[in-house]
């Protein structure tokens, strides 16, 4: 057997290539942002909050959108494992989505010390959960393309909306954790609390305290994969993937 | 053209009484209605009928996407998933799609790459010289080439690493005089391999012309047609008999 014909690079800058669109959107906001943020000289402000999706359109809903527009059977053609091949494929694109988040960050850090901002520690911190949101949502995406192959991508930009939404409506009303649900939504919709954790400057300082959070998002992503590849097996099992031809 | 010979056993395709649906419930549409058939290995079968007769979902069910409610599917002896899994099936569908941001060399390079065993550089080779493509359009961004280039990429693909089994839903749609000898050279090369060729088409001369035994299924019933030798005579008055068919 000869080495691959595609390697891994190759592969990945066809990715880059075909969400060439929404990466060239989300570049252009989080230019805006930066610029938004040159008010309060750091980039603690919209920046830090529009990085963590700048990854996110390489590694949502890949199987959702082969099934939709008739791409599944020009894989499945192949002496494959459809749930091996499409893991694959979501690793790809989840590693290359993390790495890009990063490198962002890294290059606007730069700028903005280059600038002299002040300060600039705090943003650096946000490298750890624009890792890991990036992941955590990819890997919702993935479960949820799967199981809701036509609503994949919305299910998951309304489950990553209303997460979001409920952490800023609990902090104006400091009466919403009490109720009885909310634990149950914050932790298991999206374990944003633990994101947050993983982003606070006192959690980055606390050291041990960090583990229990990364934890709580690696097991998160990980029973999201998981669904996505038992979806899999099952569609192939019941033969239910003929919607894409 | 053939790099290999087919490392798949051949590929038999037998249905017996088999019955597929869309939809579950009270939503549940039956396309098929006991269809009994059998593609041989190193034969071009072909799948004649009206639009909506069912032949898309026979190719669905034979290529492991739709299980059968009931009735069995089976080639060379095992589940359609299973075989397609261990062996691969080669399959050009009726519209041509492919993703975006993919040139030719690169697709091609991808399913040389997904075959089973091989020198993948030859089965590359083998690939890029059936499409006949210039080193231009090797490396053009797929959504930018003509329809027929598309089709035959299509094909090209389908036939990477030499399956033995292919199916081809309408494969003459959408090309020129040239690219259809190219098609019926390939169809043939894989009839001589030893492959198992399935193929459904509206364009009955050409149905007469490549098929060694020919389905009628109309109503989600199939029944041959008759069966001859490709160098017997032409003409044998299948557009009559498929006509018949719809009445």
């Amino acid at each position: 057997m000869t080495e691959r014909l595609l390697p891994l690079h190759g592969r990945i800058a066809i990715l880059l290539r075909s969400r060439r669109r929404p990466l060239f959107v989300l570049a252009l906001a989080a230019a805006a942002a930066f610029a938004l943020d040159r008010s309060s000289g750091n980039l603690d402000g919209p920046f830090a909050r529009l990085v963590v999706v700048i990854g996110i359109p390489l590694a949502l809903t890949t199987v959702g959108t082969d099934l939709r527009s008739g791409l599944m059977p020009l894989w499945v053609q192949k002496p494959v494992d459809p749930a091996r091949f499409y893991l694959a494929r979501f690793v790809e694109g989840a590693a290359t989505s993390v790495v890009l988040s990063l490198v962002c960050v890294c290059i606007v850090t730069a700028v903005a010390l280059r600038l002299g901002w002040e300060p600039v520690a705090r943003p650096m911190l946000t490298l750890v959960p624009a890792a890991f949101l990036s992941l955590v949502v990819a890997s919702v995406g993935f479960g949820l393309s799967v199981t809701l192959p036509g609503f994949g991508r919305s299910a998951t930009v309304a489950l990553v909306g209303f997460t979001m939404a409920l952490e800023l409506v609990s902090l104006l009303d400091p009466s919403l954790p009490d109720e009885p649900w909310f634990p149950f939504a914050r932790g298991v919709l999206l374990p944003w609390r633990a994101l947050v954790e993983l982003r606070g400057p006192g959690g980055m300082e606390a050291g041990s305290d960090l583990l229990l959070p990364l934890f709580r998002v690696l097991c998160y992503a990980t029973v999201w994969i998981g669904i996505g590849a038992f979806g899999i097996r099952r569609a192939v099992a019941a033969g239910s993937w003929s919607r894409s031809v | 053209m053939s790099v290999k010979a087919a490392t798949a056993p051949a590929a038999e395709v037998s249905l017996d009484e088999l019955v597929a649906s869309y939809g579950t419930g009270f939503r549940r549409r039956a396309v098929l209605r006991g269809v009994t058939m059998s593609a041989e290995p190193g034969g071009i079968t072909a799948i004649v009928g009206p639009n909506g007769a069912g032949k898309t979902t026979l190719f669905c069910v034979v290529l492991g996407l739709l299980r059968p409610q009931r009735g069995r599917c089976r080639v060379a002896g095992l589940r359609p998933a299973d075989y397609r899994r261990r062996h691969g099936i080669g399959y050009l569908p009726e519209l041509s799609v492919f993703p975006g941001g993919w040139t030719p060399r690169g697709l091609l390079a991808r399913g040389a790459d997904l075959s089973v065993a091989g020198n993948r550089t030859e089965i590359f080779s083998a690939a890029i010289a059936r499409t006949g493509f210039d080193a231009a359009t090797l490396s053009k961004p797929i959504d930018r080439c003509s329809k027929g280039t598309r089709r035959m990429l299509g094909l090209a693909y389908a036939l990477t690493g030499d399956p033995a089994l292919v199916v081809l839903d309408e494969p003459f749609s959408g090309l020129d005089v040239r690219s259809r000898a190219a098609l019926r050279r390939e169809m043939l090369a894989a009839r001589e391999r030893g492959a198992t060729v399935l193929f459904a088409s509206h364009e009955l001369p050409e149905v007469e012309r490549l098929a060694d035994r020919v389905f009628v299924l109309n109503d989600g019933v199939a029944r041959a047609a008759r069966a001859w030798s490709p160098d017997g005579p032409a003409g044998l008055g299948l557009e009559t008999e498929v006509t018949a068919s719809d009445r």
